[in-house]
């Protein structure tokens, strides 16, 4: 897919746990997996919202537009 | 008033277990069909049309033909040609065994579509496949009654080819499965496209 998701550039940025941040934004570390996986078809802007939040960050540093080859 | 839908599943638990017991029994015959396999005579039910030259109109009247042609007592009696003994009754028993085994198929997949309905799972993705298989043997079927039907006028055709006035003609709606059929096809394209919700829901963080 040609959006890349840096979740996990954040999260070793803030050096913090994908559990950890399961327990702040209230989501289960599967689907939080599937999120840094990049396997997610969608995100809601709740959850983009709470983990904004808990990393403080702006929703442009967790993903990233790549063009497909 | 509030609907959960998951406390209507226990139906769908009824439903699988007719579905897998009709599945059995079917095979039971099946098999016996199979064991006991030799062209019997049947009784198929046809309408007489008799067209009197004398009188307006026609008469028309329920009926049977009988398959092999050996004499019986109130029947009427289409004659199998005699170089070729059995061939007729030993072509429509295959038939019959085919339909059975269509109906087998059809009772399984039922009970599969409504084992996942019944764990919550009404939109995996066997279901709407097995929709698709069932409403194409539902219209296979229908074709293939429709061609038994031709047959047998064809066989009645000649055992009256003397009456010029004596039109035989099989009786059956030959409509309902074939629209229930469609019907079924169309529902395996919504859940096809509930499949598709379902997976990108469950993708949905």
């Amino acid at each position: 897919m040609a959006i890349i998701v840096n979740l996990d550039v954040m999260l070793a940025k803030r050096k913090m746990s994908l559990t950890e941040l399961s327990e702040k934004v209230d989501i289960t570390i599967s689907n939080l997996s599937i999120l840094k996986t990049g396997k997610a078809k969608a995100i809601r802007f709740t959850t983009l919202e709470a983990i904004c939040e808990a990393l403080d960050c702006q929703p442009g540093e967790i993903f990233e537009y790549q063009k497909e080859a | 008033m509030k609907i959960e839908l998951h406390k209507d599943w226990t139906l769908a638990h009824f439903i699988s277990y007719i579905a897998a017991i009709t599945a059995v029994l079917l095979g039971i015959q099946l098999v016996i069909q199979i064991i006991m396999f030799r062209p019997v005579g049947m009784d198929f039910p046809v309408k007489f049309t008799v067209e009197h030259s004398d009188q307006p109109g026609s008469i028309t009247r329920d009926g049977f033909i009988f398959l092999p042609g050996h004499q019986q007592e109130g029947r009427l009696i289409v004659t199998e040609a005699e170089n070729r003994p059995g061939i007729h009754s030993f072509l429509l028993a295959i038939i019959k065994i085919i339909e059975t085994g269509m109906f087998i198929l059809c009772a399984f997949l039922v009970w599969r579509i409504f084992r996942h309905v019944a764990r919550n799972q009404p939109f995996s993705r066997g279901n709407y496949k097995r929709l698709y298989v069932i409403g194409w043997i539902f219209i296979f079927a229908e074709i293939f009654a429709f061609g038994r039907a031709m047959y047998i006028e064809w066989l009645a055709f000649d055992a009256f080819a003397h009456d010029p006035f004596t039109l035989v003609r099989t009786t059956g709606d030959f409509s309902n499965l074939l629209i229930a059929g469609i019907v079924i096809i169309v529902i395996g394209y919504v859940f096809k496209e509930g499949h598709r919700i379902y997976e990108e829901q469950k993708l949905t963080v």
